[in-house]
């Protein structure tokens, strides 16, 4: 077990949402349910497309009267302009915000202001949602924690099953292909997208699976996963020899799968 | 426009009536939410702003505020009864699609 105190800069941007209706509001656009949180509390939950698939996942700081909504850079953008579409009279303010997102791991954290646990890479851990993420940088260094970088947060969320946007998951997938079911109540009531979830669940089965793999050499992520000679995946993420791979459900229950023409050591699917 | 359909205005003035709200409008809105997106909102109110449009459909007064009339154009309502349960269901030309219960719609 990795036990380092460390610190990583997300590439994310947080966005603020506030009014009377904030809290139903934005209870129907997430898959997750926050009206089971105490405020103080972040929860994760999916924002999807109307056919199902995943155009963000976020993380929802619930201050009682405000949301802080984290999600990665790269679909803020979009992530607000899709939101944003869907206040129509509502009392609901949605503002960008400049905050940073430093996520922190590692024993000797004390919960401030803006700190608010989440869990990343399979450890327990902290976000501090902060204007100066440098100054806090630094404060964490001094403090001990080290500043942890991109190949170490990928390792870590890898080794832990921990599927990320734009990699492993994203528009190709459904929640319950890619792992996610944990992000979606299906007591909640409704929300955008809530149809085909519920559809897969009671009617069929995921035509894909993320896996957990366990290679006998290192790989790039985009190699195909392979059964007698065709393609019925792609390996998505990997750190060393651990990775994380989108394959079809069949190809996967058949057995006998290869990548880069190897069999993998082990294929764990992620529930 | 927005109508209702006959038997739509009389479950209206029926519940109107029996809760008492005798010379209230309907108040229509869009709310963001539902599996499909937008979702319908109904109930009764005394107020409107000018901000509403104002329609009347078999002696019953509607009111749209001007952000929700835009998906709501060339609705008519209706009031349906069946095995599965009774409510008012929309008709909306503006839908792309509904959830399978109705009450959802995109736009």
């Amino acid at each position: 077990m990795d036990d380092r105190r460390l610190a990583f800069l997300l590439d994310e941007r947080v966005l603020r949402v506030e009014g009377d209706d904030a809290r139903t509001w934005l209870q129907g656009q997430i898959t997750s349910d926050i009206h089971r949180e105490a405020p103080g509390t972040s929860t994760y939950g999916l924002v999807l497309v109307g056919t199902g698939q995943v155009l963000a996942d976020v993380w929802v700081l619930d201050l009682g009267d405000t949301f802080l909504v984290r999600s990665a850079s790269a679909v803020f953008d979009e992530l607000v302009a899709r939101l944003d579409r869907y206040v129509v009279m509502e009392d609901v303010e949605l503002e960008p915000t400049s905050l940073s997102v430093v996520h922190v791991v590692g024993d000797g954290l004390e919960l401030g202001d803006g700190a608010t646990v989440t869990d990343r890479v399979g450890r327990p851990g902290v976000d501090l949602l902060v204007e100066d993420a440098s100054a806090t940088l630094a404060e964490l260094e001094a403090a001990g924690f080290e500043r942890g970088d991109e190949a170490t947060f990928e390792a870590l969320r890898i080794a832990a099953a921990r599927p990320r946007l734009g990699r492993d998951f994203g528009l190709n997938t459904l929640p319950q292909e890619a792992g996610l079911v944990g992000a979606v109540s299906f007591t909640k009531g409704c929300y955008f997208g809530q149809e085909p979830v519920v559809m897969l669940r009671d009617r069929g089965k995921p035509p894909k699976r993320l896996v957990h793999v366990v290679l006998e050499a290192e790989a790039s992520p985009g190699i195909a996963v392979t059964r007698e000679g065709a393609e019925v995946g792609t390996l998505t993420s990997v750190a060393g020899t651990e990775g994380l791979a989108l394959v079809k459900r069949r190809a996967l229950e058949a057995g006998d799968l290869r990548i880069a023409g190897v069999e993998p050591r082990a294929i764990r699917v992620i529930e | 426009m927005i109508e209702l359909t006959p038997k739509a205005a009389d479950k209206v003035k029926e519940i109107r009536d029996a809760e008492g709200l005798e010379g209230q409008g309907l108040r229509v809105r869009v709310l963001g939410g539902g599996c499909s997106g937008f979702s319908y909102d109904l109930y009764f109110e005394d107020e409107t702003s000018d901000l509403d449009q104002l329609f009347e459909s078999h002696g019953i007064p509607i009111y749209v505020d001007m952000m929700s009339y835009q998906y709501l154009e060339g609705v008519e309502i209706d009031y349906v009864e069946g095995l599965h349960g009774a409510g008012f269901k929309f008709l909306n030309p503006q839908a792309k699609s509904t959830c399978g219960c109705g009450s959802s719609f995109s736009a």
